[in-house]
């Protein structure tokens, strides 16, 4: 702009190599351009190759996904992870997890807001039961050790108390699984997978195959989490004492946090499949005795629901009109108990007797276990209306 | 009066030179002062303004995005009037009931052309080995793509978005080798692969994040997905597979899972599609863990009806009941997107040694 002649040549010839070296230049950078192009349109996957060697990686590199809001405050409830640069990002998971033959990958640590990114599809199974943190790390086979390509993937939730962590246990457990107890928990060896609960922690140790070796891998992670969290060790929820008095196994006990029967109101609930492989006892601790009379009324008209109520030896007992089952609901102190599932009256009074004889000297039940609380967001209530304690209806 | 040419008029007339400098000096001025306000004008003024550039939050400095469309009518080929509408193979040689099963829906050339490019969908969706029922199996994938090389594809392309690390999914599930292995392309994500993909129609997804990278200049579209059970839709079929292409926060369409599905539906229209029963996840899904959740279905199914298929695999695979189908399949079909009544079509069932 500046310039009153922008156009003027100062030159003008250029020697023959020069014009030869200017093309030469400009063809190699055209070149260029279009081979950037076409590379860009046909990109060569092994470039981006990671082999599984490196996925194990350095633990030092830990990958901590949970959010500040829910970051745990250390290396584990009362773990021994010390090996790790970065204790928070390690989650709850112990330290020297790996059985011989095995290295550790890379942990990673997961809470509600983005457990999708693990296990998306699965992850509202865990968040609506009480579902905290993830503390995830495979255990890859060491060169020279376990089989090649041998992995254990280790899932630990945290999911806030034991009654939730056997409430994930127990959904998952198949009901031809028995369930091993032990103080803390329950637990059992699934061909290529080990599940256990101990105190709020709910673990999944999911193998590669089910050789022997990786079962006995699998063993060892068994031993060392428990011992990790000894001092989680607690007594077993009241309802498993409950059901053990009746001779009813432990591994038999589920716990439904919330939506128990798919009633939005029915949280809290425990229940245990009898022998019979069909009828199915349940109880839930109330507040007071007027609360569970009034959960007792909700529960046998929600049973309703899918069925009719018939008086039997001057009982109200529901037929499900589909399965022609039996189910009722009573109350007696703070409980609130039934039947679900009987195939005959005989059977399922008899049932409900012994229950209610076991529950005439049971010690109450502390308030922070009691069920009967509002259940959120539930939209698959069958008795259709949601109900607190206080025996108010929520239309 | 002198002339301008006459030389000593020029030398001889320092007042007209000086004229003539000053001149020159007030036109570059001025072309200087416009053009500073100009650009001052660009720079400072609100940006509702005409010919304002300021930009305020940097919204206005990215680069557009404009959205993508994908082929009109899908990858679909014509209908046929003699092939069936579900192609079954039971047994246990999986390159042979990968080409029963095809061959039931009119056999693959039906379907390939000679030079296409192809892009293959398998669910890569979790880093769990094939044996667990996560994933696709590998087996079929090798066999799949070497049939349709076989019938002249120029390219194929393995395509997943999964869930976890892309990387570790491939690797762990044996896809990336089985790929390789039978002469496929494996595409990673990345983040610059993604566009934002026009489908209308589409209630959720109308306009939404897509992996549409592997998709330039592809002609047909294979979908080879697992059965699934799964936690919140019950099951996990072909139409699902196609969940796996979409970017962005895509959790959130958790919320109305079986619209979501729908959306797929009508998302992509493929060539045809695989439902891999050789395992079943019964139990558990989508991600699974235990052996004792899968049991061997020893069944593929082809067809040009991803409806068709998801049903067949509730039914016959998941054996669960037929009146409680998933809800997405109802809701596709009353869409025109498919037709879940798979009795209501010819099903060529082959017995593979």
């Amino acid at each position: 702009m500046l310039n009153p002649s922008p156009w003027r040549h100062y030159r003008r010839r250029y020697a023959r190599g020069e014009v030869v070296a200017g093309a030469a230049v400009l063809c190699m950078i055209a070149a260029v351009g279009l081979w950037v192009r076409w590379m860009g349109a046909h990109p060569d996957p092994a470039l981006a190759r990671v082999p599984l060697e490196a996925l194990a990686g350095d633990p030092a590199k830990s990958v901590s996904r949970v959010s500040a809001r829910a970051a745990p405050a250390g290396g584990g409830h009362g773990s021994t992870a010390t090996e790790t640069a970065s204790p928070a990002a390690r989650g709850a998971l112990p330290g020297d997890l790996a059985p011989p033959g095995f290295t550790e990958g890379r942990p990673a640590v997961f809470d509600s807001e983005n457990l999708y990114e693990k296990i998306d599809g699965r992850a509202n199974y865990f968040t609506s039961r009480g579902f905290e943190t993830l503390s995830f790390v495979s255990l890859m086979a060491a060169p020279g050790g376990a089989a090649p390509g041998t992995s254990i993937d280790l899932e630990l939730y945290d999911m806030g108390n034991a009654e939730n962590a056997l409430g994930a246990y127990g959904g998952e457990k198949s009901a031809e699984v028995v369930a091993e107890t032990h103080p803390a928990g329950l637990w059992h060896l699934d061909r290529n997978a080990l599940y256990l609960t101990q105190g709020r922690y709910y673990l999944r140790a999911i193998a590669s195959d089910e050789a022997e070796a990786t079962r006995a891998a699998l063993l060892h992670v068994k031993e060392r989490v428990q011992a990790a969290f000894a001092s989680q060790a607690q007594e077993l929820p009241w309802a498993h004492r409950l059901f053990g008095q009746l001779g009813i196994a432990a591994g038999r006990i589920e716990f439904h946090r919330e939506g128990a029967f798919s009633f939005g109101f029915a949280s809290d609930v425990y229940s245990a499949l009898l022998d019979d492989g069909a009828t199915e006892l349940w109880v839930m601790a109330a507040a007071d005795e007027a609360s569970a009379r009034a959960l007792a009324d909700q529960f046998v008209a929600a049973f309703a629901s899918y069925g009719e109520t018939v008086k039997l030896g001057g009982e109200t007992w529901v037929r499900d009109r589909y399965l022609s089952s039996l189910a009722t609901a009573r109350a007696q102190r703070a409980f609130v108990f039934g039947v679900r599932g009987a195939p005959t009256e005989a059977g399922g009074e008899k049932a409900i007797l012994r229950l209610a004889a076991a529950l005439e000297s049971f010690p109450p039940v502390p308030p922070s276990s009691r069920g009967g609380k509002a259940a959120s967001g539930d939209s698959s209530s069958g008795g259709g209306d949601h109900y607190d304690v206080s025996g108010d209806v929520d239309g | 009066m002198a002339e301008r040419g006459d030389p000593e008029h020029r030398v001889g007339t320092p007042v007209d030179a000086r004229a003539q400098s000053r001149r020159r000096f007030l036109r570059q001025a001025g072309v200087i002062a416009s053009v500073s306000a100009a650009a001052g004008w660009a720079a400072l003024a609100p940006p509702g303004l005409p010919f304002s550039l300021r930009d305020p939050d940097g919204e206005r400095g990215k680069p557009a995005r404009h959205a993508v469309s994908l082929r009109k009518g899908g990858f679909a080929v014509p209908a046929s009037a003699v092939a069936a509408g579900l192609g079954v193979a039971r047994g246990d040689r999986i390159d042979a009931m990968v080409r029963a099963a095809v061959d039931g829906i009119g056999g693959i050339g039906r379907f390939i052309a000679n030079g296409d490019r192809v892009l293959v969908k398998p669910n890569v969706a979790f880093e769990r080995v094939a044996a667990l029922g996560a994933t696709t199996n590998p087996e079929v994938l090798v066999a799949l793509i070497r049939l349709v090389r076989e019938a002249g594809a120029a390219e194929v392309r393995v395509v997943d978005n999964p869930i976890e690390a892309a990387e570790a999914c491939f690797e762990r599930s044996g896809v990336r080798a089985a790929a390789i292995e039978a002469g496929a392309r494996v595409y990673l994500p990345s983040p610059s692969d993604f566009d934002v993909l026009h489908t209308p129609g589409a209630q959720l997804i109308e306009n939404w994040s897509f992996f549409h990278r592997p998709f330039v200049g592809v002609d047909k579209v294979i979908g080879v997905a697992p059965v699934k059970d799964h936690n919140l839709c019950q099951a996990s079929m072909t139409t699902k597979n196609w969940y796996g292409l979409l970017g962005g926060r895509r959790n959130q369409f958790h919320q109305d899972i079986h619209g979501i599905i729908t959306d797929l539906a009508r998302m992509l229209r493929p060539t045809f599609v695989v439902l891999d029963g050789t395992r079943v996840l019964w139990r558990s899904g989508p991600t699974g863990g235990s052996l004792a959740d899968v049991r061997p279905g020893r069944t593929l199914v082809a067809s040009t009806d991803s409806l068709a298929a998801d049903a067949f695999g509730w039914d016959d695979l998941l054996a669960r009941d037929p009146g409680a189908r998933p809800a997405y399949l109802a809701k596709a079909a009353a869409a025109g997107l498919g037709n879940p009544d798979w009795h209501a079509v010819a099903v060529k069932e082959t017995l593979v040694g």
